[in-house]
């Protein structure tokens, strides 16, 4: 009894479970069908979209994962409905629906509850057929998605094979794949592809731009524009002012710039100028502006962080460590410190350059340098000053490489002496020295004519002591002249002037008062302007002694008698000669400066009405910025009238822009772009505005100048 | 500050006073030939000093390598933009000598491209009439340094106008003496100077 139940539950249960297998499969082809169904149809529905309203390429990139997701959604809701295949129960359940003849013995032989009523349940269960039902489900549930994923493959089929791979496998540069509108050809302008290829030095990928109104590049990169339509349509030219050179050709700075065509499209290749330029395009009366804005390489900036400072050397020997930066936008070539050695003075200069350390930077952005420089290897001699840098070049093969410097150090090496001695200049001989030596000649000459006197007349003997006392007197004027010099006083002859006149502050009686009074003075006596002695006593002592004592002997040789004369002509000598010894010192220092007496040399008398009168002050360099100004406003009232060629107005204003009023440039291309967009654009345009009015920048204070500047 | 005052530019390297005796002659001669307010001395203007804003001319000479540190470049940068004119003259008799290689390098850097200007620039006939563009100097005829005539004189210019005269036919020597030796000389070579300093004043 027990085998027969457990039998005929087997054989129930055997069959239900061979139905869910069957369910189970339907339900997953389902949903597999479904899922694809779905995602083609959405993807054949986004591609219709572009299609209509061109997608731009970062909503493209979306699409495809989009459509995914529809169609693991789909799979979903269909699993989701068919989740009861997965219980025997809700199986056996759905074999009581679909063969309403079991009258539920399925049911209950699958519960094992009736044991005693299981045989015969088994065998009305076993009278049953439900395959044909099953059948028919398993059918209905593949078919129809089936039908659905072709017509969605149907669909994708129908479309243009340019706007499913625009969804399919965007990219860059697809614009081109978008159709164009039907029953016309295409148009050469709209859209327009540019691909930049940077230098090979730049080492940057490849930039493609979908529609520009700018191309920024760097100058020297290759620039490869594309677009529909038949090419001899198509003219080109660099500028708005350049006229057109002709069908199917144009002119980009000078290169002839030619249009080929292949596949229903044209292209043409130009190299970035270096300047910022318009390429102006023009197709049956049409035109279309974009704006070449190269950008600059700039040069690598370099900082010398050692040696920190300027040195002086005591000797050139040692070993000196040098460390430098330097850091490029694109990158580095190679950096070196370089030198200079200078050697020499006055007029006369040698130089010698080196280069150390030079290192490969391989397109590093950034490097660090470091030597070491022995200073006995350069062979410095005393005086010698070398100046030193770090350079950097960057790898521009354009324009050149851009050399990159630091600040120059100074390293000198001390002459010889220079720790021990002060720089003196030698200064010309005074009027002491030669009066020293004038002096002793006349000394000379009075003690022969005292020596000739038992052997001569009167008469002539006192003629030839006048002509002495003459020179005598010559002298001690000049002695005179040099102490009013050391008073700072100008050396003038006392021949110039008459006896009264005063000199110095002093009357030759005066002088000779302070004479007589240096003369009483005690040698070795401290000089004391409190007391009463004044600052031609106190600086000039020993030539006033010598002024006494020649005045004293020019009267003994006045009348005669020089014989008497020589002991005051002996001590004017050694006060000249004590005068002479004393520590002349001049300190280096700039020449005094010339003065030009303009009015003699105009032979005006004066300066004043000598001028030309005040010139009018220099008229501002704001010319261009001006220029720039008018254009604007003259584009102003275009955009006002939407006239569509106030944007390529606008266009070559900011390509003239770019030069010289950068901030002006900027808020031209905000606007520019607003008005392609279709947004308000009198934000920018304000910008722009104010920075074509702007007032030239001021210094600080320039009064002369100033107006003009 | 009134009328036209001689500027020389004092830089940090070099030897920027090595021809002291030139403005004093240049402004004797501008007084001689000109009716231009002058005054009668120059000025030492250091080109890191915003003074030099002050003088719509200045000089700069020197033998030795010539390196500006940046703020003398930012101010010779700004002097240029405002108007000014600097007139430079290598001292030296050499060919691409030091202070020529390191001068025209900065003044490039800082200011633009020196380039040769034409010996029919109106700065040619700014107030004399040069004939065959800059005079020559004894130093380039008597077999000193580089025994060459310089056929041109070198220039930054911006918007046509001159900014940065350059000279390598060493002027500093040239007219580097006594204003009243002047009377000595047949024809006064100077007066090219008149030409720079009216051009200077006046374009």
């Amino acid at each position: 009894m027990s085998e027969i139940k457990e039998g005929a539950l087997a054989t129930a249960r055997a069959r239900v479970s061979r139905t869910q297998v069957v369910l189970l499969a339907g339900v997953v082809t389902s949903a597999l069908f479904w899922a694809l169904a779905a995602a083609t149809l959405a993807l054949g529905a986004l591609v219709g979209l572009d299609w209509w309203v061109g997608l731009t390429s970062q909503v493209r990139v979306l699409l495809r994962p989009f459509a995914a997701f529809i169609g693991a959604a789909a799979a979903v809701v269909v699993a989701w409905r068919g989740r009861g295949a997965r219980s025997p129960e809700r199986v056996a359940l759905w074999i009581e629906e679909a063969a309403p003849r079991l009258r539920y013995a399925l049911v209950t032989v699958l519960e094992g509850r009736f044991a005693a009523a299981a045989p015969r349940l088994e065998e009305e269960v076993a009278a049953v057929s439900w395959w044909r039902p099953l059948v028919r489900a398993a059918l209905r549930a593949t078919l129809v998605p089936a039908a659905a994923l072709a017509l969605g493959v149907l669909a994708l089929a129908a479309l243009p094979r340019g706007a499913v791979e625009r969804v399919g496998a965007p990219r860059p540069g697809d614009a081109l794949l978008r159709p164009g509108p039907r029953g016309g050809p295409a148009d050469p302008l709209s859209p327009l592809v540019a691909t930049v290829v940077s230098p090979a030095y730049a080492r940057l990928a490849p930039v493609t731009l979908e529609d520009p109104d700018q191309i920024a590049a760097l100058a020297g990169s290759a620039v490869r524009i594309e677009g529909r339509g038949d090419a001899r349509r198509l003219h080109g030219r660099l500028g708005a002012d350049t006229p057109a050179s002709g069908p199917g050709g144009g002119r980009i700075g000078g290169d002839t710039l030619t249009f080929a065509a292949g596949g229903g499209r044209w292209r043409a290749g130009f190299v970035m100028p270096a300047e910022p330029a318009a390429l102006v395009l023009t197709a049956e009366g049409r035109e279309r502006v974009v704006v070449l804005a190269p950008q600059p390489d700039s040069v690598p900036v370099v900082t010398l962080s050692a040696p920190a400072r300027d040195t002086i050397f005591r000797a050139a020997t040692g070993v000196l460590p040098l460390a430098a930066e330097a850091r490029d936008d694109i990158g580095l070539d190679a950096a070196w410190f370089e030198l200079i050695v200078s050697a020499g003075e006055g007029e006369t200069f040698t130089f010698r350059t080196a280069v150390v350390h030079r290192t490969a930077a391989g397109g590093a952005r950034a490097l660090a340098l470091r030597a070491t420089l022995r200073l006995d290897s350069l062979g410095l001699a005393p005086g010698n000053i070398v100046h030193l840098r770090a350079v950097a070049a960057d790898g521009n093969t354009v324009a050149g490489p851009g050399k990159g410097v630091s600040e120059t150090r100074t390293l000198r090496i001390a002459r010889v002496g220079e720790y021990d001695s002060i720089a003196l200049e030698g200064a010309p001989p005074l009027f002491a020295d030669t009066s020293l030596l004038s002096q002793r000649m006349l000394l000379m000459l009075a003690e022969a004519l005292e020596a000739r006197r038992p052997r001569m007349e009167r008469p002539p003997f006192v003629d030839e002591s006048r002509r002495i006392a003459s020179d005598q007197a010559r002298l001690r004027r000049r002695v005179g002249d040099v102490i009013f010099m050391r008073l700072g006083g100008a050396p003038q002859g006392e021949e110039g002037e008459g006896e009264g006149e005063r000199r110095g502050g002093l009357s030759p009686e005066e002088l000779l008062r302070a004479a007589d009074s240096v003369t009483t003075m005690t040698m070795g006596e401290a000089l004391d302007f409190a007391g009463g002695e004044s600052p031609v006593v106190a600086v000039n002592r020993p030539l006033l002694e010598a002024y006494n004592a020649m005045w004293d002997a020019g009267r003994e040789l006045e009348i005669g008698e020089p014989g008497r004369a020589i002991p005051h002509m002996r001590a004017a000598l050694e006060a000249i000669q004590r005068a002479r010894n004393a520590v002349r010192v001049y300190l280096r220092g700039r020449a005094a400066p010339l003065v030009v007496d303009v009015a003699r040399v105009r032979l005006a008398g004066s300066r004043e009405g000598a001028g030309g009168g005040r010139r009018a002050p220099r008229p501002a360099l704001t010319l261009a910025r001006g220029r720039l100004l008018s254009r604007f406003r003259t584009a102003l009232p275009l955009l006002a009238a939407r006239d569509p060629a106030a944007v390529d107005s606008l266009l070559l204003l900011r390509v003239d822009a770019l030069g010289g009023a950068p901030a002006a440039a900027a808020a031209l291309g905000e606007a520019i772009a607003a008005l392609r967009a279709g947004r308000d654009a009198t934000a920018p345009l304000v910008r722009a505005r104010r920075a074509l009015e702007a007032e030239p920048l001021r210094g600080g204070p320039l009064a002369a100048w100033e107006g003009g500047w | 500050m009134s009328g036209f005052v001689f500027a020389t530019a004092q830089y940090e390297s070099g030897d920027w006073d090595s021809a002291p005796l030139v403005p004093a002659n240049i402004i004797d001669t501008i007084a001689r030939y000109t009716q231009l307010e002058v005054m009668p001395t120059g000025v030492a203007v250091p080109l890191g000093s915003a003074e030099l804003f002050r003088y719509p001319f200045v000089f700069l000479t020197g033998h030795l390598p010539v390196r500006l540190n940046e703020t003398e470049r930012a101010n010779l940068r700004t002097f240029a933009s405002r108007g000014g004119l600097l007139f430079v003259d290598d001292h030296n008799h050499d060919v691409d000598g030091a202070f020529h290689r390191t001068c025209t390098e900065e003044i490039t850097r800082t200011v633009g491209p020196l380039v040769d200007l034409p010996n029919d620039h109106p700065l040619y006939s700014a107030f004399f009439r040069f004939e065959n563009g800059p005079p020559t100097t004894t130093h380039e005829l008597n077999g000193w340094g580089d025994n060459l005539v310089h056929k041109h004189l070198l220039a930054v210019l911006r918007d046509g106008r001159i900014s940065v005269l350059y000279s390598n036919k060493d002027y500093s020597s040239e007219w580097g003496y006594h204003p009243e030796s002047k009377r000595l000389y047949s024809v006064d070579n100077t007066r090219f100077a008149v030409n720079v300093i009216v051009y200077a004043l006046t374009r």
